[in-house]
């Protein structure tokens, strides 16, 4: 990689299988990244295709049975987490990496105050004692922009918007200063308008704390918003990653191409039809042998349909396609 | 876990406790168990029903000033007897619920957290065993091998309710822990203990609280019907026992006896019945929360 600095988290190979009644599946398979301290990675891709299962297996919270890590490693801060006992993954979680989920409504208990729930994460990590607890939760709170924090500390989430529980969610997940925050689709259940304000809310934290972040979201708009870099997901597999200006302006793939002309514009008025991508994602159990897009892609010949192609790193974009769109400026072969 | 506590739970109880106020039929049965609960606590406070024992009239005396309820076989006030035995009643009941339903949420929030695996397994034989002995068999052979305990009635019938307890919190927890905030709990770091006692089970307390009124009702009448086989109460009177002494009675035209039993049980389980069924009403999470 040509980015400078030791990565936070390093993940090379990494395959997820899941045992069906058809026989194992593998959801993931061959997928590495780097995230750089203080670094926002956009993980990008349609449902189904093995994003969320990324961002648990790094928090080692694959249900298994069915699943489990088939292969590859996960370092975070050079320290192998594949094969950690679960008492050792206990210490990390909350510390060192922590998440947010999507649904508000369902991932704060509803018989618990705000207040037990966040000062639960914080005397068991920071070993503050509950009024420790309760004061370094409502600062918190403040942070994230929760009025009158001190009072709202002892509510129940259902006397919460979703917008707010959102927060509290983010305040939890940040409380003790976590170097890496995995956030899983955080704005998706949210309506537009608080949407952004959550985003918002995320990135200037992430800024203030330095906190390094992996989004997994479906919706580009979010990551050109929030992210620093992109992974593009298909399949269980990366098929480009690039700086976001970079995936953006300059598709390679052929699939990151079709997602981002799937994207309305208000401003081109000619295009009678949104367009799409032809076909749908393939079985997992029955991939074909060659690039797993290429039933659906526009450039595919007999090539891609035979042999699968390795993602490929030049000038810091890195693209598995036989054919990948080219653009000036990068000295291509 | 002690302090503000009050303050912070008011939300929640004090919308169940609305809609339990607009439900008439369950204040009403809640006044009834209320009136039995005086009674009891009376009786134990020494109050009043403390000459259930004495002989102090002729036998069968009819009802009358002296003996409001007449008097039984051996000139025992039936009425006396009848207001002890409601003690009996409770203590039997209180003492059954709280405990069949402390046993009975442990093992099935552990058999649900841990479903499918040897924990559950082992908890599921454990209660497909006890259900299936007979109930009065199991009974009989309890106060055999505890040789005349006063509590092995109690003993019994807890190692035998808890079971249904179990089974309801296992299913309601095996689907609590597919939710999103128990795996939030676990992406913080928390351990089992905690997401199993504090997060997930908590949120079977309607069950529970439901749970314990009928394994309370149900331990009033299983208490009747063992004494009255002789298996039950050994060191005071209860209703079963009184009914039990009405059998000879009965055959002899004097009523009496028989019916305030019957009767003073009567009312408490029909009442306490429909306080559970309010109070489940009332405790419905989905109508409780909008």
């Amino acid at each position: 990689m040509t980015r400078s600095g030791e990565p936070l988290l390093r993940v090379r190979e990494l395959a997820v299988e899941f045992s069906t009644e058809r026989g194992p599946v593998r959801a993931i398979d061959g997928v590495s990244f780097d995230v750089l301290p203080g670094e926002t990675l956009g993980v990008v891709g349609e449902s189904g295709c093995g994003k969320s299962v990324t961002a648990l297996s790094i928090l080692g919270l694959i249900p298994s049975p069915p699943g489990r890590i088939a292969g590859g490693s996960i370092r975070l801060q050079g320290r192998e987490l594949v094969g950690l006992p679960e008492r050792d993954y206990r210490h990390l979680r909350g510390k060192e990496v922590s998440m947010i989920f999507q649904e508000p409504m369902t991932a704060l208990n509803p018989v618990l105050t705000v207040a037990t729930q966040m000062t639960d994460v914080l005397m068991r990590h920071q070993g503050m004692s509950r009024r420790q607890a309760r004061r370094r939760a409502i600062e918190m709170l403040e942070l994230v922009e929760i009025p009158s924090p001190e009072k709202r500390i002892d509510d129940y989430p259902h006397q919460m918007s979703g917008g707010m529980r959102q927060r509290v969610m983010i305040a939890m997940a940040l409380s003790c200063n976590p170097r890496l925050l995995l956030a899983d689709e955080p704005t998706t259940a949210l309506d537009v308008t608080t949407q952004a304000q959550v985003l918002e809310e995320m990135v200037r934290l992430q800024q203030k704390l330095g906190t390094s972040v992996v989004l997994v979201t479906h919706d580009l708009g979010v990551v050109a918003e929030s992210c620093h870099r992109a992974v593009v997901m298909y399949a269980g597999r990366i098929v480009e990653e690039a700086p976001v200006e970079e995936l953006f302006e300059h598709p390679r793939h052929p699939y990151t191409e079709g997602l981002l002309q799937s994207i309305p514009r208000i401003r081109e008025e000619k295009l009678p039809e949104l367009p799409t991508i032809p076909g749908s994602v393939p079985d997992l159990l029955e991939l074909p042998p060659g690039c797993r897009f290429a039933d659906r892609c526009y450039k595919a010949d007999d090539r891609c349909r035979q042999q699968e192609p390795e993602l490929e790193l030049r000038c810091d974009i890195a693209v598995a396609c036989f054919h990948p769109n080219r653009y000036a400026g990068c000295p291509e072969s | 876990m002690t302090r503000d506590r009050s303050s912070e739970r008011t939300s929640l109880w004090a919308k169940a406790w609305y809609k339990f106020r607009r439900d008439r039929i369950g204040v009403v049965s809640l006044g009834v168990v209320a009136l039995y609960f005086i009674v009891a606590l009376g009786v134990w406070l020494g109050l009043w029903g403390q000459g259930w024992s004495q002989v102090d009239g002729p036998m069968w005396a009819p009802p009358g000033p002296d003996h409001w309820l007449g008097t039984n076989i051996i000139g025992q006030d039936i009425f006396e007897r009848a207001i002890y035995s409601t003690k009996t009643a409770f203590e039997v009941g209180l003492v059954v619920a709280v405990l069949s339903t402390l046993l009975g949420g442990f093992f099935g929030a552990l058999a649900g957290y841990f479903s499918n695996s040897w924990v559950d397994e082992l908890i599921l034989w454990l209660m497909g065993v006890l259900d299936a002995i007979p109930f009065y068999l199991f009974v009989a052979a309890l106060a055999y091998a505890l040789q005349g305990y006063p509590y092995a009635m109690h003993i019994a019938m807890i190692a035998t309710f808890w079971t249904t307890t179990a089974r309801l919190v296992r299913g309601e927890v095996i689907k609590l822990k597919n939710f999103e905030f128990v795996e939030a709990a676990r992406a913080i770091g928390l351990p089992r203990r905690l997401i199993i006692f504090r997060h997930i089970t908590p949120n079977t307390f309607h069950i529970l609280l439901v749970q314990a009124t009928i394994v309370f009702v149900g331990a009033i009448k299983s208490e009747v019907i063992l004494s009255f086989l002789g298996l039950g109460v050994t060191d005071g009177v209860s209703w079963g026992l009184m009914i039990a002494e009405s059998t000879q009675e009965v055959q002899a035209g004097h009523f009496s006896n028989f019916i305030t039993a019957s009767l003073f049980l009567f009312f408490l389980v029909m009442a306490f019945n429909m306080f559970a069924d309010a109070l489940q009403d009332a405790l419905d999470p989905k109508k409780v929360a909008a």
